[in-house]
């Protein structure tokens, strides 16, 4: 009995187990990515495909004797900041989305190009919204 | 041997009350009553988490630290249910979807 | 012992997954969201057990926190904005026509049609699959451990993590404060910010609690801040507590904001960036290469690079959460 949880202990140990959860999580947050139309929701999937990520590369970092491979948890580290402020940004861009046509919903299809558009003219619009944009809005007399 | 004694004892004590304030949060009918199992129940189980888990302290900076970590939980769970609490009295019970 | 540990990872790991499955199958937004940030919370369990401390705080604070934070902002706004398309403007062309009328709620999803499953779950069982497979029969090896382990010495700092970041790989972290801070110049690219659309809480409950919780966790991100140098924590973890002190103040008083003057603001936000890429050139002039330091600078260098990172970091999501260029430097 001890010899076989032993054996199970093995094969399940973390370096093994965890990796093997965080590639269940990336396929579920690829289905619900493909399934689900909200786009909070998408975001939310793809969030949780990220998570799947960093679960594996924390997961296979643990594998062996000794302490975990830092590199591995430097890199996630990284990601999780990555992570946030890409889904701050998609955030961004839901409520504006939001704000012009009326709804946060990607239907399956064509783009819809029946949306209303007269929103567009209120907002400032920067075609290249990087860093010219900011220096352009600095110089710009108050 | 006496000190990992009391903390087994102290955080499987500790668990008891999570486990109640769980069950409160599922079962109770509303919300104010959902708050009252939670609160009051987590605030005791993790003092008696965070008192056993200072036996277990290397030096008085681990114990005042764990302490900070319950003070500070209790400040912000009271904050929290506080304005749960008031904003289902303004606004009734959650629903989400409207 | 070890087999009540794999009891433990086992449990930990259905609940991790059972989270997000349920959110992921809400069709209520509100639900998924604090749904995501229980699983932000469990995963920071997750890598507690997988020896990530660092990780662990940067999940929590992050992962759960300012997710979850940013997320609730955004439900609450869609729902202000849909409240304010149906009752304010009557004459605006119906949102969608061809859509269901419950795609028209903003907080709602319905259940997906089926047409989508088959396809859906055989795509995600596919590559789900080679995953495992790939995963199962990676051949062990022992990693960059030893690499790094026998370079801590000209590291400047005893953390292996911080070595990492600040120092091994300084290119890697210096590209990741570049996309924090061009994600905050894509939102404020969308327009000025509007007002939080949160209701000010009454009574001096939230207040008193501020007035005791952000001194703390100003206290708490230096501290963490100044322990990653030898210990978990670090720039990123530090960020995100100030960052989230700040946001709990914006939250206070959502109505009266204060007006943040846009020249420090800017300075602050670009601070890290700047600093890290001034550091990285003159690491290029002295000859060490662009972003290596003098082994005898590096620690003070590492210090100053990630003082400016939490500074950046911190500023950077508070103002994420704001969202929207700071109203009065655009006339």
């Amino acid at each position: 009995m001890n010899g076989l949880l032993e054996t199970v202990a093995h094969t399940l140990a973390p370096g093994l187990l965890y990796p093997t959860g965080g590639a269940i999580l990336f396929a579920l947050g690829l289905y619900g990515l493909i399934r689900r139309h909200h786009l909070v929701l998408r975001i939310l999937a793809l969030n949780i495909m990220g998570s799947g990520v960093f679960m594996v590369l924390l997961g296979v970092a643990a594998r062996g004797e000794g302490p975990p491979d830092p590199v591995a948890q430097a890199l996630t580290l990284t990601g999780i900041v990555v992570a946030v402020s890409a889904t701050a940004f998609a955030l961004a861009l839901v409520v504006h989305l939001t704000r012009l046509t009326g709804h946060a919903v990607m239907l399956p299809g064509p783009p819809d190009d029946d949306a209303p558009v007269e929103d567009i003219s209120r907002e400032e619009h920067h075609a290249d919204g990087g860093p010219a944009d900011r220096a352009s809005s600095e110089d710009r007399p108050a | 041997m006496i000190a990992n004694t009391l903390t087994v004892l102290l955080v499987l004590a500790g668990l008891v009350f999570f486990a109640a304030g769980t069950a409160g949060l599922l079962r109770f009918p509303d919300v104010y009553s959902r708050l009252h199992a939670l609160t009051k129940a987590d605030n005791v189980g993790l003092g008696l988490v965070v008192l056993g888990l200072m036996f277990q302290a290397s030096g008085p900076a681990d114990i005042l630290k764990l302490l900070l970590i319950w003070v500070l939980v209790l400040a912000a769970g009271t904050t929290a249910a506080h304005m749960v609490a008031q904003r289902t009295w303004t606004h009734g019970e959650f629903e989400s979807d409207r | 012992m070890n087999g009540l540990l794999v009891l433990f990872d086992l449990v930990l790991l259905a609940g991790i997954v059972g989270v997000a499955w349920r959110c992921l199958a809400s069709t209520d937004l509100f639900r998924a969201v604090v749904l995501f940030i229980t699983f932000g919370l469990l995963l920071a369990l997750a890598w507690v057990r997988l020896e990530a401390p660092d990780i662990a705080l940067a999940e929590a604070a992050i992962g759960a926190g300012i997710t979850g934070a940013l997320l609730l902002v955004t439900l609450e706004r869609l729902r202000s904005i849909m409240a304010e398309r149906r009752s304010g403007r009557p004459h605006s062309p119906p949102p969608d026509p061809t859509g269901p009328h419950a795609l028209l709620r903003a907080l709602h999803d319905p259940l997906p049609e089926h047409r989508t499953f088959l396809p859906a779950l055989t795509f995600a069982l596919v590559v789900g699959g080679l995953l495992v497979t790939a995963l199962w029969h990676q051949p062990q090896s022992v990693g960059l451990e030893p690499v790094v382990d026998a370079h801590m010495d000209v590291s400047g700092v005893d953390h292996p993590i911080t070595a990492v970041l600040l120092n091994f790989r300084a290119y890697d972290t210096f590209l990741e404060l570049a996309i924090v801070l061009i994600a905050l110049l894509g939102a404020w690219s969308l327009g000025r910010h509007d007002l939080i659309p949160a209701r000010p809480a009454p009574g001096p409950i939230l207040p008193g609690t501020l007035r005791l919780l952000v001194p703390v966790a100003v206290v708490t991100g230096v501290y963490v801040l100044w322990a990653g140098s030898h210990a978990p924590g670090g720039a990123f973890q530090a960020g995100a507590i100030l960052g989230a002190a700040g946001i709990l103040l914006v939250l206070a008083r959502p109505r009266q904001l204060p007006m943040a003057p846009g020249g420090p603001l800017r300075l602050g936000i670009s601070a890290g960036v700047a600093l890290f890429l001034l550091v990285g050139l003159y690491g290029l002039a002295a000859g060490h290469g662009f972003l290596g330091y003098a082994e005898a600078w590096a620690y003070p260098l590492i210090i100053l690079i990630e003082v400016a990172a939490t500074l950046s970091i911190a500023l950077t999501l508070v103002a994420l959460f704001v969202a929207g260029r700071p109203a009065g430097d655009d006339a």
